[in-house]
């Protein structure tokens, strides 16, 4: 039987609200990883990615943006953590961020990732691209998605993120 | 075996025709995705595309962000357009290439969906852009549109795939 290209891995759909969201024991048979996130956040923060529970300052990101006026660029280095929506993310009505992590078990190489995001209420609306680095080569095994702030900000009731697998084989 | 990521219908025009509609979308999947190819017959270098979800227009807003290879700006409004698509004036044979992402779009939330669009041509300016867009309408999305605003050209393609999540 022809294997699978592209399977769930696993799903997150919110009941209650929650500040974080994590994926473990992701297996390394895959080529790439796909993180559908479909969310709402109660108040304005910024929302990032850890993997493997790596806290260190070994994270960077590029963020391009446009709020529906303007257009910017802004980066961040040495970061303990990685934004996918740093300056557009969506408040109570639900926006979306596409991840893609490439070659995520690949044990030679640090780990790049592309993000979309959209907003268009709130605070910090707009459509956004990332693009994230993890300088580790460690395969990735494990992926929290978080927020800046307090217990007070968290992701809302009904929330869904999906992590899937892609093969190149 | 549950298919994960499946093609629910495509259209490849071999002749004009003014829009194309994905009628009866199953409610079985968890996000659409529209993968495109598309080139009006519009008397412009470039027009915008309309779409709609289960015939309606309205309810639509955008913010959307775009490099012309001069320099990058974005814009907003509260109307149906999803990208600039290579119009008759643009370079010949020259199709723009496009994805439109809708996750959820069976729940009863307002639907929140994603535009990414490559419009190229030989000219010293095209359009590279990102669009968030949002229908502000709780239904489930069953038919979609893409209405040109003038007539794609034969050999536009569309193709609409499902992705499940379990």
């Amino acid at each position: 039987m022809a294997s699978v290209t592209y399977e769930p891995i696993a799903t997150t759909t919110l009941t209650g609200n929650a500040k974080n969201i994590s994926f473990t024991s992701i297996p390394s048979t895959y080529t790439d990883l796909i993180i559908i996130m479909n969310y709402s956040i109660n108040q304005p923060s910024s929302c990032w990615v850890r993997f493997n529970g790596n806290s260190a300052t070994n994270y960077s990101f590029t963020e391009l943006r446009g709020n529906g006026s303007s257009a910017y660029s802004t980066r961040g280095s040495n970061q303990t953590s990685s934004y996918f929506a740093f300056n557009v993310f969506p408040d109570t009505t639900p926006g979306n961020s596409i991840m893609n992590i490439l070659n995520y078990s690949n044990t030679n190489t640090n780990k790049t990732f592309l993000t979309r995001t959209n907003a268009i209420t709130g605070s910090y609306p707009g459509t956004a691209a990332y693009v994230g680095l993890w300088r580790q080569t460690a395969a990735i095994n494990e992926i929290t998605i978080n927020m800046d702030g307090d217990a007070a900000y968290y992701y809302l009731s009904g929330s869904t993120f999906t992590i899937y697998g892609v093969k190149a084989s | 075996m549950t298919t994960t990521y499946e093609l629910i219908n495509k259209v490849i025009l071999t002749g004009s025709q003014a829009s194309i509609t994905f009628n009866s979308i199953p409610s079985t999947y968890t996000d659409l995705q529209i993968l495109s190819s598309g080139r009006t017959d519009k008397n412009s270098t470039q027009n915008n595309p309309l779409i709609s979800f289960n015939g309606s227009t309205s309810n639509f807003s955008y913010k959307f962000m775009t490099g012309n290879g001069a320099s990058a700006s974005s814009s907003s409004g509260s109307s149906n357009p999803i990208n600039d698509v290579n119009a008759s004036t643009s370079t010949t044979n020259t199709f723009t290439n496009y994805q439109i992402y809708i996750p959820n779009y069976t729940n009863s939330n307002y639907k929140s969906f994603s535009i990414d669009s490559a419009q190229e041509r030989n000219d010293t300016t095209a359009y590279l852009e990102l669009w968030a867009m949002l229908w502000s309408y709780n239904a489930a999305i069953t038919s979609i549109t893409l209405n040109s605003d003038a007539n794609w050209v034969s050999g536009s393609s569309f193709y609409l795939y499902g992705i499940k999540n379990n």
